[in-house]
């Protein structure tokens, strides 16, 4: 049978006609939509049962209660914790990483040994072997360095390190271990804490207390708590500092100031409190008084300041006249700073009556050690890290055989890196318990990467700032993603491989056993219905069932107590204070004022992926960071905006562009902090410049301690 | 002015304190996992970057040391009179359910990119390039939000699948769904804002806060003079910046 | 028979062309820029709008410009077509041909550049299928689609014209009615095409949040839509008198008379001068009752070299007053001032759909963003070039092998 041309076409076009009466084309046409929507290659969102755990961050220093959503088991999102005092639902951008840091480019997916320039991976086993080999032969210099200021994981690394002969156990310096510093020389016993909460009137000399200083989450809910929108605050925040940083945006009034100069404008206002009578039983009071009255008047202050006197005198009548005033004292980017201006703001406190006091400063007790032969926090915060490694790259002291580093990364987080990683590389044998790629793992013999805080056990007690002791429970909520393992169990591993009794076959048994001992700490709640400021301010504190306790931690409830460690002989260290604060003539030089912020995450973090949208472009533009300077100071510099400038510091050279801002004093380059990874992931990676590099490091007269708070910098 | 207001017995709206905002950007990173927008690598070229929820600063435009900054975030502001909508050829966005959040249907959308020109509020981003994650992070995605494909436009919803669970949740408890009590809805910006700066609710509910809030004399809206009635309030003491939410000629 | 002296058999009767050789090689050299925009297009499907240099800020870049002034250019077709077919201005037979093959050529083009330019073009046509009818787009994308498809009726029976495919009977006949129906579709052409003009003015215009291009307006028509109107009937005659003029300085044949040329570039120009009188008007309202409005000034709305006043200048006097003067005085006679007069004509209609589509996204509203800057990037202008070249090849063929120029045989005796 024959197909003629006339009835091909016929059959072709009635064909066409009746299938646009089916609703095949219509259907096929409509699911276009549907195709375009779900192309191969665009991830489908998982499905199951959704739930919620509660844990606690790790990653963020400022320690907020995480819940965390899990859908069929897999975290999904971490969110704040309402019912966390650290937390009350807030959360950072970097503690809001958590979740999503466990897929990082740059985590490191097994063990690994070095293998000349690169790394090859081992096995566990392996690993422990190698380990214990080379740490048997360095017995008796070996040092560790942990970027942990709260985990009790610091037990196991201080015993195992003691018991291998110390050759030095460091934390990587904060501002936990300046104002340890401080303390001790001002003959306190134990960790200042700050009570925003119950503070009406707070002076913040420096500390960014509302990005990166203490427990900045909870210090920004607190802060707000008493500022309901729209209405008079109730409460009022002044911010001295050489920049109109994150929290001096929110603050009352900014009072610029170098941060080389927070001592003298504390002295400077308590010269004011002294002069309406100001006085005190603590030791060390008279010469206190002839120390600020001997070179602190209102006239030294603002030749060496430029703070206004009325300025001054406005301030310390204010807190003279509060009901519960507070002096906080930091450094504007979270390090560096010596101990005299922390003593020199506490001496405030002293001076304002507000030591153990609701709203002013609490002496916190240390919670109870269960590691035999740890070193206590304070002993660890004791230690001087940047003045050992200088040390050590100078040949005064003796490099150590061995370094086992946990959870810091020296080779990028330190000041004046270039001295700094000269003296790592003489450490002959280095291990980095990183859990991501960083700077000093790159530099490490051995990487044994530990597993990420939703993937292991941890824990969190009483971070530097927090007003009372606190402790909550970090555990894990999903599986090792990668062939990691949780770095308490790894040393307790090594010991039992060295025969060294360290008590513990696992870390998890080291924190049952610290729950434990906080159950029979007296004074001690799960905050729950009842705050632990609120306790502070006179509300009776709930008994604590003692059996309950890891229960309550694993439900995402912590652990506080409002204490005090008990007094002695807190004084006001005044022979620090005159060697170490003068009011001097005002530094003529370009001075750097570093500012660091969370969304750029911590050395041991690099930059959360996501948060690399929080950046403004004012910060970061393509591949290169800006420094900021305001128009004098860029018209006397002869920098323009946007201009591609060199600053040299510390024998390091940095690249930036130019960000005209205001709010910096003049003669200050303010600088972010967080930049310029050479380690990481592509998130992190060649962004910008590390400032931090450019500071040096310079001994505290009266102190010396190794302070780096306002580096000079040459620009070009 | 074109267009034309509408009126919903609920109408969610943000309130946003300036005066408390200390810029840290956790609600923008906040924002960016609640909702599956995916880790930009390029995200410092901001005319490209996707971000919700971006937070402005703002200068009194004063030489030191009477400069001051303030921070604005800005979500999407859900206008009552939203610009974007009637302009969109396929009705892929629209304001059309109680609660008077925009919507924005992206299986419907063709990517023409109209309602990014019409919204004067930068809200509204466009799919480049496919979203990547980086291998395995695909894990973390939020089941509550669906992945765009490139090449349609997306902006902030008032995390609206959070209403819809709070419905089944006041259902579930025997409550009235469209009366929820205040912060039973509450988005994922204003939840994780480590300074409270930001509150949630229905502004016509006289038993939520915001619904005081509004009537705040610091309370101002973006660009309100022209005519898009948005659902998204500023507060601030400071006169400097309550005058930066609109412009004005010098004889104002 | 040779190829070449077959080639010869399809020139339209009593008319003289290049040798196949020199076409070919011209064909050549529009076929590479061609390519390479294709090249650049298929990039644009292949990794998404991410490779073109539009950006959140500029959703509206290169080829909506392009697209706005290629339609606005390419409106002398359906305007001659009104007049020639509707009013009946005989004369015009002698151009409609070329004023149909531009209209085409500009449609089809501007059709190609929008699938590039929507981020998802497998559902374009849910702009039939979800229409809403408040979009100015939504009129926009049906009157484009339809008025392209009365463009081909239109262009159809000059293809069946050509010498050889004429001979066929039923292709004759079917020439033969199409034309007898031509007026049908020239009126359908111009109802269709005055409304998306409009409705292309309309969509800067309904833009109420966005105080450069927002304007107020008569029902539910911004002024713009009876201004877009204006401008593309203004300056649609006008390119169609630059292309003739343009193939005949490269052909170096006569085509039409200058008379013709003339009487279109009286009739642009008497459509410029009554859209200039409307937009100083509409200028004139939009300083001194829009921008106050919005709390913003004249001066407000102009930034640095790229966002100049100058633009503002250029369009409304330099490329208004002094075309008006060219083309409606005595200067007219003058090739010269005609041309000039038809230039500025066309510039000054591509700097308007420019500065809206443009400037008006880069004005800053909000009163802490700052002025940003667009630049179109290689994919945009590789695919606009593409279209360009487009164009070439379809007028040249056109020329080469169709009947348009009726008076080209006569104008060319020796
Ligand atoms: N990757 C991936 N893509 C998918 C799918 C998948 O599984 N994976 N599933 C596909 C399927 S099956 C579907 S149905 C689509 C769904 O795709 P979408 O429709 O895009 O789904 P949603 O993101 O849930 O909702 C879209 C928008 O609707 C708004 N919305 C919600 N309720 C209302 C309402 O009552 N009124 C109005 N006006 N707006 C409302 C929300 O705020 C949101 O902006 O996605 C498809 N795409
Ligand atoms: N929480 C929450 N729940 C939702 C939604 C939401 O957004 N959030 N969205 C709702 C919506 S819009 C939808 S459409 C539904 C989707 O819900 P479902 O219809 O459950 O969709 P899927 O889980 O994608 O597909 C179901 C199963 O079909 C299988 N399958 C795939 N192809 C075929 C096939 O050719 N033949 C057979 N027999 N099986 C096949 C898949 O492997 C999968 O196991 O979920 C609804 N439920
Ligand atoms: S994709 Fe959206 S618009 Fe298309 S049919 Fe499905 S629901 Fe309707
Ligand atoms: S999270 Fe809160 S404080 Fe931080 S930028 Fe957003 S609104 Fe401001
Ligand atoms: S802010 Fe923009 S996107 Fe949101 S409703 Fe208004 S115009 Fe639309
Ligand atoms: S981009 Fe999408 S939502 Fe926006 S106008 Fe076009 S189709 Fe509508
Ligand atoms: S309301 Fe939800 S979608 Fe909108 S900015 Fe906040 S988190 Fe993002
Ligand atoms: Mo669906």
């Amino acid at each position: 049978m024959g197909l003629d041309r006339r009835a091909f076409l016929g059959l072709v076009a009635g064909g066409t006609v009746g299938a646009m009466f089916t609703p095949i084309p219509w259907k096929l046409i409509d699911d276009a939509s549907i195709w375009t929507q779900n192309w191969p290659w665009i991830p489908r969102v998982p499905k199951g049962q959704v739930d919620y755990v509660a844990t606690t961050s790790k990653l963020c220093p400022a320690g907020e209660g995480l819940k965390i959503m899990r859908v069929a088991g897999n975290p999904i999102l971490a969110g704040g914790n309402p019912s966390h005092p650290l937390s009350c639902g807030g959360v950072s951008a970097l503690a809001r990483s958590e979740v999503y840091m466990l897929y990082s480019p740059a985590r490191i997916k097994s063990p690994m040994k070095r293998n000349g320039k690169t790394f090859a991976p081992i096995t566990w086993e392996q690993a422990l072997v190698e380990m214990a080999e080379k740490l048997g032969a360095a017995k008796g210099a070996v040092a560790s360095i942990s970027g942990d200021n709260t985990g009790t994981i610091n037990e196991v690394l201080t015993a195992l390190t003691a018991k291998l002969g110390s050759a030095g156990s460091f934390m990587m310096p904060s501002e936990a271990t300046t104002a340890a510093k401080a303390m001790k020389l001002m003959g306190a016993q134990g960790q200042a804490g700050y009570d925003f909460e119950n503070a009406d009137t707070v002076l913040v000399l420096g500390a960014d207390i509302f990005e990166t200083w203490g427990t900045s989450s909870r210090n920004r809910k607190a802060f707000g708590a008493n500022r309901p929108a729209g209405a008079k605050p109730a409460n009022s925040y002044v911010y001295v500092g050489p920049t109109r940083n994150n929290t001096a945006a929110v603050c009352d009034q900014w009072v610029p100031a170098a941060a080389a100069d927070l001592g003298v404008v504390a002295l400077g206002i308590a010269w004011h409190l002294l002069k309406a009578g100001a006085t005190s039983n603590a030791p060390g009071f008279d010469t206190f008084k002839a120390v600020v009255n001997g070179g602190f008047g209102p006239e030294d202050v603002k030749r060496a300041t430029g703070v206004a006197p009325e300025t001054l005198a406005a301030i310390a009548k204010a807190l003279a006249s509060a009901k519960a005033p507070l002096v906080v004292t930091g450094s504007p980017f979270g390090q560096g700073l010596g101990a005299a201006p922390v003593i020199a703001g506490m001496s405030l406190n002293m001076l304002l009556g507000r030591i153990n006091k609701p709203g002013g400063v609490y002496m916190l007790p240390e919670l109870p050690s269960v590691v035999p032969g740890a070193l206590t926090r304070a002993a660890m915060l004791d230690g001087d890290l940047p003045a050992f490694l200088k040390g050590v790259e100078s040949g005064k002291t003796p490099a150590p055989k061995a370094l086992l580093i946990y959870d810091a990364n020296p080779a990028y987080g330190l000041p004046e890196a270039a001295t700094m990683a000269k003296a790592l590389e003489k450490i002959p044998f280095k291990v980095s318990f990183s859990s991501f790629m960083d700077e000093t793992a790159a530099l490490c013999d051995l990487v044994l990467p530990n597993s990420l805080p939703l993937e292991r056990y941890d824990d969190v007690a009483t971070p530097y700032g927090s007003g009372f002791c606190v402790y909550s429970l970090v555990r894990p909520i999903q599986k090792p993603i990668c062939d990691t393992k949780t770095t308490g169990d790894v040393l307790l591993g090594l010991a039992r491989k060295l025969s060294i009794d360290l008590k513990f076959d696992n870390f998890q048994q080291v924190i049952k056993e610290k729950v434990a001992s906080l159950a029979k700490v007296s004074g001690g709640f799960v905050a729950k219905d009842v705050m632990p400021w609120q306790v502070a301010a006179g509300k009776p504190a709930p008994a604590l069932v003692g059996g309950d306790l890891w229960k309550a931690l694993e439900a995402g409830y912590a652990w506080t107590m409002v204490g005090q460690a008990a007094q002695t002989s807190m004084g006001f260290a005044a022979e620090v204070l005159a060697k170490a604060v003068k009011a001097g003539k005002p530094a003529t030089a370009t001075v750097l004022a570093p500012y660091a912020q969370l969304r750029t995450g911590t050395p041991v973090t690099g930059m959360p992926c996501q948060d690399l949208t929080t950046v403004p472009d004012t910060e970061l533009l393509g591949d290169t960071t800006f420094i900021r300077v305001n128009s004098e100071t860029a018209k006397a510099l002869g920098l323009k905006k946007g201009q591609m400038i060199k600053l040299s510091g510390a024998g390091v050279d940095c690249q930036a562009k130019v960000h005209i801002f205001e709010s910096v004093m003049p003669g200050m380059v303010s600088a972010p902090l967080g930049f310029g990874h050479t380690a990481f992931d592509y998130y992190s990676q060649g962004k910008g410049a590390n400032y931090l590099s450019l500071a040096a490091v310079v001994e505290e007269a009266g102190s010396g301690l190794s302070m780096w708070i306002a580096p000079e910098v040459k620009i070009a | 002015m074109s267009g034309h207001k509408m009126e919903f017995p609920i109408t969610w709206g943000m309130v946003i304190d300036i005066d408390k905002c200390t810029g840290c950007g956790a609600c923008m990173a906040s924002c960016q996992t609640e909702n599956n927008v995916e880790p930009q690598r390029e995200a410092s070229n901001k005319l490209r970057a996707t971000s919700w929820m971006l937070v402005y600063e703002l200068t009194n435009d004063k030489a030191f040391p009477n400069h001051d900054i303030a921070y604005l975030p800005r979500p999407c502001q859900q206008c009552g009179n939203p610009p974007c909508v009637s302009v969109c050829p396929v009705i892929a966005t629209d304001k059309n359910e109680n609660g008077g959040i925009v919507s924005q249907v992206y299986p419907r959308c063709i990517g023409c990119r109209y309602c990014v020109a019409a919204c004067p509020y930068h809200v509204r981003y466009f799919g480049w390039y496919d979203p990547i994650w980086p291998e395995g992070m695909e894990k973390t995605l939020s089941p509550m939000t669906s992945v765009r494909p490139r090449g349609v436009v997306e902006k902030c919803t008032f995390c609206h699948h959070r209403w819809t669970q709070a419905k089944d949740a006041a259902r579930v408890a025997g409550k009235d769904p469209d009366n929820l009590d205040d912060g039973a809805y509450v988005t994922s910006c204003v939840q994780n804002c480590p300074s409270g700066a930001l509150a949630f609710g229905d502004i016509k509910n006289p038993k939520h806060k915001v619904h005081e809030l509004v009537k705040s004399p610091y309370a101002f809206r973006l660009l309100e003079r022209l005519g898009t009635d948005t659902q998204v309030y500023y507060i601030s003491r400071r006169e400097w910046v309550r005058k930066l939410g609109d412009n004005y000629l010098k004889s104002e | 028979m040779s190829f070449t002296e077959i080639e010869k058999t399809w020139y339209p009767e009593g008319v003289e062309r290049c040798s196949l050789g020199k076409f070919m090689k011209w064909m050549g050299v529009l076929g590479v820029v061609a390519l390479y925009g294709f090249f650049a297009m298929i990039v644009c499907f292949a990794y998404g709008l991410g490779v073109t240099g539009l950006d959140n800020y500029f959703g509206f870049g290169l080829w909506i410009t392009f697209d706005l002034a290629v339609i606005a250019l390419g409106a002398g077709a359906f305007f001659t077509g009104l007049l020639r077919y509707i009013i009946r201005i005989d004369e015009l037979k002698n151009i409609i041909n070329l004023t149909v093959i531009k209209g085409f050529i500009c449609y089809s083009g501007a059709m190609l550049i929008l699938s590039l330019d929507v981020g998802q073009p497998i559902r374009s046509w849910f702009g039939y299928w979800h229409p809403n009818v408040h979009s100015m787009l939504t009129e926009v994308i049906f009157c484009i689609t339809c008025y392209l498809m009365v463009l081909i009726i239109e262009y159809v029976p000059l293809v069946l014209e050509q010498k050889q495919i004429n001979k066929i009977p039923f292709l004759h006949n079917l020439a033969h009615q199409m034309h007898v129906v031509m007026p049908l579709f020239a009126g359908i052409g111009a109802f269709l095409s005055t409304f998306h003009q409009g409705s292309l003015g309309g969509m800067y215009g309904v833009m109420f949040a966005r105080p450069y291009a927002f304007r107020d307006g008569f029902f539910i028509w911004p002024w713009t839509f009876f201004l877009f109107v204006l401008s593309a009937i203004a300056s649609g005659p006008c390119m169609t008198v630059l292309i003739c003029g343009f193939m005949e300085k490269i052909t170096g044949r006569k085509l039409t008379t200058y008379r013709v040329k003339s009487l279109m570039c009286k009739i642009g120009g008497t459509m410029l001068l009554i859209y200039t009188v409307f937009k100083y008007l509409d200028t004139w309202a939009w300083i001194n009752d829009i921008l106050p409005r919005a709390g913003l000034t004249f001066d407000q709305m102009f930034y640095g070299m790229v966002y100049g006043k100058w633009l503002f200048f250029s369009e409304l006097v330099l490329c208004l007053i002094v075309p008006v003067i060219c083309l409606l005085t005595p200067l007219r006679k003058k090739p010269f001032f005609m041309y000039t007069g038809a230039i500025l004509a066309c510039a000054g209609v591509v700097i308007n759909r420019y500065v809206f589509t443009v400037q008006a996204l880069a004005q800053p509203v909000l009163p802490f963003t700052k002025w940003e800057i667009y630049t179109p990037n290689w994919a945009e202008w590789a695919t606009s070039l593409m279209v360009i070249a487009y164009g070439f090849i379809i007028m040249s063929l056109s020329y080469r092998y169709l009947p348009i120029f009726p008076q080209e045989v006569g104008l060319n005796k020796k």
